[in-house]
C-alpha cells in the first residue's frame, strides 16, 4: 500500500509542476536558512573537548577592592587570575590535575636563512598543561614541574611550527630563537585545535588560530615575554613587576575533577581560601565570590555567541514558519481541488485514514524533495557565512548530526504542514461531491 | 459589502490562512526591514572624506621600545608632504574606517552642559589630508598645528575642530564658533575652543549602540605624543599620481622609521576607499542576507494567497456565473473579488502590526533594539495591501471572465 500511495504521490504532483516546484523551493527554502544558522549556532556552541570537557572546571576568584567600578563595556577583571593566586591554587594541589597558563605573540627568529622572522602566536603553561587537556605528543614530551621550578628555556612545538621550521625531521634538541632567548626543543605535539579556544582569554580572541609552541609559564615571566589577553590592573603604585603583581588579573586556571564530591570540594577550597585571604586582608569580598566554572559552564558564562548571529537564527525561524504556513495554505487548496477524486475512493470504499495516508504521504514527498533542496541551500549560505569576515565564521562547517538534522527538519516540517489540509480534505462528504461531478 | 463579508465566516478556513499568512510576513518583514535599515546606516552615511581613490594610509606601525618623539615624526611628515604628486601629509593617532586605535569620549557643551560621545582624531593637517569639507569657520592655524602636546593630547586644552551633527547636538541653538566643548565631565577636564565645522566625519567605531552619533567627530591639532602606534597618510594630488606617491612614502617610512620598527610587525598601507570596503564588509554582508530574507517572505506569502484565491475562485465559479446571469457585470465581480481580498488582507494587516511590534518588544529586551519607529506602519500597510491586490488579480481577472452560460450548465 505504501509503494502505491507513494506512486499516486508522485503522479498528483507531476500533474501540476509548477505548484508542486512552488512547495519544494518554498520548503527549501525556509529549511536552508534555518539550518545555515542553526549549523553556525551548533558550531559556535559544540563542545571543544568531546569526552574531557566533562572533567575540566576553572576556579575563579574576586580580588577587587570594594570601590571598583567595572566598566560594562570594558572586559570583567576576575575572568583571570593573578600571579599570587594562580601560583597557591598551583601549589595546594587539590585537583587530580591543574595548569596555570596565559598567551602569547613572540617573534621568531628562524635559523635557516630562507625563512624571514615572523611572528607566532603559543602559550605560556605549567607543567600538568598538557595531561590536563589530553595534548597528544608526536615526539619528545612535555616538561616537568623541576622545569617549572628551575624556570628551564625549554618549548613544546606544535607540529605546523615544527614541519615549518625543521621539514620532516623533528627539531627535538634544537633550539628555537624566540623573542631574545633560545629555547630548546623538547617535544612536538599532533594537531591540536578545541574551538573555540576554551582555555585562552576569551574577550581577546575565541576562534581561530591554535596554539604553535607551549612554553613554561615561569621562563616567560623570567624573561617578561609579551602577553596576549586582558591584563587588568587595579593597582594604584607601579610595581615595576607587573606579571608577579598581586592586583593585575592575566592568568587563565583550569582543573580536573572526576567527581561531583571533588567538585564540591574543590569549590569549598576556593571559598576556604578567598575567606583566607580576605582575613590576610588581602581580598575585600565575601568568599562566596568565588567561583567554579565546568567548561561548558563557562563557555555559556561567556556568551560567545554575538548577537548578530542569535537574530539572524530567529530571522532564518521566522522564515521557516512563513513557508510553512504557505506550504499549508498551497497543499490544502491543492487537496480540495481533489475532492472529487477523493469522493470517489471514499464511495468505493476507502476509509478515512486511507484517504488521509495517501495525502499525508503527499506532503511529505514534498518534505523530502525540499530537504534535499534545503541542504544544498544550506551548503550555499554556510559558505557564505564562510566568507564573512568574522573570526567563528571560517568553522561554519555542516557534519552529519546536522545533515540528518536538515532531512528530519524538512521532512517533520512538511508532514506537520500536511496535516490541516489532509484532516480537511479527508472530511469531504462523498455525496454532496458525487452529485457535482 | 454584506454578499462579501458573509461567506468568509461561512468558509472559515480560507480566509483565516491568508490572514495567518500576512500577518506572519507583515510581522517578520517590518522586523527585518528595521534591522535591515540600521544595518545600512554605516553605509549610506557620508563619511565626510573627500576623493577616497587620492588617499593613501598607512597604519600598523609600532615603534620598538619608547614612541618616537613628536619632532621625529614631524620630520617624516614634512618629508611625505615634499613627495611630488602629494598635496597633504599627516600623522594621526587614529584614523577613520580603522579600528586598531580608537579615542572616544563625552563630551559636554560648557553652557548648556549636553552631552555626547564623539570620536576623536589627534593629528597634523587632518582638514587637508581627509579631504573635509569645513562649512563654518576655519582650518587650524599654522600655531595651532605647532602645538606641544605633553602626552597625546586629549587631555589638553586648545582648540577644536567638530562635525556639523555634533555642534547641533551640543549647541542645539546654533552658532557653535568660538564655543567651549569640555572632553570629560569632571569639572578639570580639558577644555577645547571650536574654531571650525566640518560637515561630516565618521567615527571609527559603528557598533551596535551608536547609530545616532555615527557622525559625532572631532578634530584635534597637532601630532600626539607618547603615542606607539602612529598613522600617516598622504593625499595624492591626482588619482594618476597614487602609485609613484605610495612607492615614495613606502621608501620614506621604512628610511626614516623602519630601524625603530619591531621586527615581525610589518606597515600595512592601504588606500582609504579599500580601508572603508573592508570596514564595511560585515555590514554590508548583512544588508544582502536581510534584503533577501524580506523579498522572498513577501514573494512566498504572494504567491501563496495566489494559490488559494485563485482556487476560492474556482470553486464559486457556479456562484459567479448566476450572478453574471442575473445581470451583474464583469466590472462588478472584479470590484467583489478584490474587495474581499481586501478585508482579508487588510484584517492580516492589522494582526501583522500587532505582532510586529510584539516581536520588536521581545527583541529590545533581549537584544537591546531600539523601538520600531511607527513610521514603519503605514508604509508596511500600503506594501501589504498593494502585494494582496496583486496577487488576487490573476484570480480576479478569471473570475469576471466567467461567462454567464456556466449558470444554465450541469445543475
Amino acid at each position: 500500500m505504501f509503494g502505491y500511495y507513494v506512486d499516486m504521490a508522485l503522479r498528483s504532483l507531476k500533474r501540476s509542476p509548477v505548484l508542486t516546484a512552488l512547495m519544494v523551493l518554498a520548503i527549501g527554502l525556509g529549511i536552508g536558512a534555518s539550518m545555515t544558522m542553526i549549523t553556525v549556532l551548533h558550531v559556535m556552541t559544540s563542545d571543544p573537548l568531546p569526552g574531557r570537557s566533562a572533567m575540566l572546571f576553572t576556579p575563579h576568584l574576586d580580588p577587587l577592592p570594594l570601590d571598583h567600578k567595572h566598566r560594562d563595556d570594558g572586559p570583567d577583571p576576575t575572568d583571570n587570575l593573578t600571579w599570587p593566586d594562580a601560583m597557591a591554587l598551583l601549589s595546594a594541589h587539590r585537583a587530580k590535575l591543574q595548569a596555570a597558563m596565559a598567551g602569547g605573540s613572540l617573534l621568531l627568529r628562524p635559523a635557516r636563512a630562507d625563512l624571514r622572522p615572523f611572528t607566532v602566536s603559543g602559550r605560556y603553561g605549567t607543567a600538568e598543561l598538557f595531561a590536563l587537556f589530553g595534548i597528544p605528543f608526536e615526539h619528545g614530551q612535555g616538561w616537568s614541574s623541576g622545569d617549572d621550578a628551575s624556570r628551564a628555556r625549554v618549548i613544546v612545538l606544535g607540529k605546523t611550527l615544527d614541519r615549518k621550521l625543521f621539514g620532516s625531521a623533528s627539531g627535538i634538541g634544537q633550539t628555537v630563537r624566540l623573542g631574545d632567548s633560545d629555547f630548546r626543543v623538547i617535544g612536538v605535539t599532533a594537531d591540536w585545535r578545541p574551538q573555540p579556544m576554551f582555555y585562552a582569554d576569551l574577550s581577546a580572541q575565541s576562534f581561530g588560530d591554535t596554539d604553535q609552541f607551549f612554553l613554561p609559564l615561569s621562563a616567560a615571566v623570567d624573561l617578561k615575554l609579551q602577553i596576549n589577553g586582558n591584563q587588568s590592573s587595579w593597582s594604584k603604585n607601579d610595581s615595576g613587576e607587573p606579571m608577579t603583581d598581586a592586583e593585575m588579573t592575566w592568568l587563565q586556571f583550569w582543573v580536573q575533577l572526576d567527581s561531583a564530591a571533588q567538585v564540591q570540594a574543590y569549590h569549598q577550597f576556593l571559598m576556604d581560601y578567598s575567606a583566607q585571604q580576605k582575613v590576610l586582608g588581602r581580598f575585600q569580598r565575601p568568599a562566596t565570590e568565588a567561583k567554579l566554572y565546568s567548561l561548558m559552564g563557562w563557555l555559556e558564562h561567556k556568551n560567545l555567541v554575538p548577537t548578530d548571529v542569535r537574530l539572524q537564527l530567529w530571522l532564518a525561524l521566522g522564515f521557516l514558519v512563513v513557508c510553512i504556513v504557505n506550504i499549508v495554505a498551497l497543499l490544502l487548496a491543492k487537496f480540495l481541488r481533489r475532492s472529487g477524486e477523493i469522493s470517489v475512493r471514499r464511495a468505493l470504499g476507502a476509509r478515512r485514514r486511507d484517504i488521509f495516508l495517501q495525502l499525508g504521504i503527499e506532503s511529505a514527498t514534498v518534505g523530502v524533495a525540499g530537504g534535499v533542496l534545503g541542504l544544498l541551500i544550506a551548503e550555499l549560505g554556510l559558505w557564505s557565512v564562510r566568507r564573512r569576515p568574522d573570526d567563528y565564521a571560517q568553522f561554519a562547517q555542516m557534519d552529519m548530526s546536522m545533515l540528518l538534522g536538515t532531512l528530519a527538519l524538512a521532512v517533520v516540517a512538511s508532514v506537520l504542514a500536511g496535516l490541516l489540509p489532509a484532516w480537511r480534505a479527508c472530511r469531504v462528504q462523498p455525496a454532496l461531491q458525487l452529485k457535482t461531478l | 459589502m454584506r454578499h462579501i463579508v458573509k461567506p468568509l465566516f461561512r468558509h472559515r478556513m480560507m480566509p483565516l490562512l491568508v490572514v495567518l499568512q500576512v500577518a506572519l510576513a507583515c510581522a517578520i518583514a517590518c522586523n527585518a526591514l528595521f534591522l535591515l535599515q540600521q544595518k545600512l546606516v554605516p553605509i549610506v552615511a557620508p563619511d565626510g572624506v573627500g576623493h577616497p581613490d587620492r588617499l593613501i594610509v598607512a597604519w600598523n606601525i609600532a615603534s620598538r621600545g619608547a614612541p618616537w618623539p613628536t619632532s621625529r615624526l614631524a620630520q617624516v611628515v614634512a618629508e611625505l608632504r615634499a613627495i611630488p604628486g602629494v598635496t597633504s601629509a599627516s600623522m594621526a593617532g587614529s584614523w577613520p574606517m580603522e579600528t586598531i586605535a580608537q579615542m572616544n569620549g563625552d563630551v559636554v557643551s560648557d553652557g548648556s552642559r549636553v552631552s555626547g560621545d564623539a570620536a576623536v582624531y589627534i593629528g597634523s593637517h587632518l582638514v587637508d589630508t581627509l579631504g573635509l569639507k569645513l562649512v563654518a569657520g576655519r582650518d587650524f592655524s599654522a600655531t595651532e598645528e605647532a602645538v606641544a602636546y605633553k602626552n597625546i593630547g586629549i587631555n589638553e586644552n586648545g582648540s577644536t575642530i567638530i562635525t556639523r551633527a555634533l555642534a547641533d547636538r551640543l549647541f542645539p541653538d546654533g552658532d557653535a564658533l568660538g564655543r567651549v566643548v569640555r572632553i570629560g565631565k569632571d569639572a578639570d577636564s580639558a577644555r577645547r575652543t571650536v574654531v571650525g565645522v566640518v560637515a561630516h566625519l565618521m567615527r571609527n567605531k559603528f557598533g551596535q549602540d551608536d547609530r545616532e552619533d555615527i557622525d559625532y567627530s572631532m578634530l584635534f591639532p597637532g601630532i600626539p605624543s607618547n603615542w606607539p602606534m602612529p598613522v600617516f597618510a598622504v593625499r595624492a594630488r591626482s588619482a594618476a599620481e597614487v602609485s609613484g606617491a605610495l612607492k615614495t612614502m613606502k621608501a620614506t617610512l621604512k628610511r626614516e622609521l623602519g630601524a625603530d620598527m619591531i621586527q615581525g610587525i610589518d606597515p600595512a598601507y592601504e588606500m582609504y576607499g579599500n580601508l572603508r570596503e573592508r570596514a564595511l564588509a560585515q555590514s554590508k554582508a548583512a544588508v544582502w542576507l536581510l534584503s533577501g530574507v524580506s523579498l522572498i517572505v513577501l514573494l512566498v506569502t504572494v504567491v501563496g494567497v495566489m494559490g488559494l484565491t485563485s482556487y476560492w475562485v474556482q470553486q464559486r465559479t457556479r456562484q459567479i456565473g448566476i450572478r453574471r446571469a442575473l445581470g451583474a457585470r464583469r466590472a462588478s465581480i472584479l470590484h467583489d473579488v478584490l474587495l474581499e481580498n481586501l478585508l482579508v488582507v487588510g484584517t492580516g494587516m492589522v494582526l501583522g502590526m500587532v505582532m510586529a511590534y510584539a516581536i520588536n518588544l521581545w527583541l529590545m529586551r533581549h537584544y537591546e533594539l531600539p523601538r520600531l519607529p511607527w513610521i514603519y506602519l503605514p508604509y508596511g500597510a500600503t506594501l501589504m495591501l498593494l502585494l494582496g491586490q496583486l496577487a488576487v488579480l490573476g484570480p480576479a481577472l478569471r473570475a469576471a471572465a466567467v461567462p454567464p452560460v456556466v449558470a444554465t450548465r450541469s445543475v
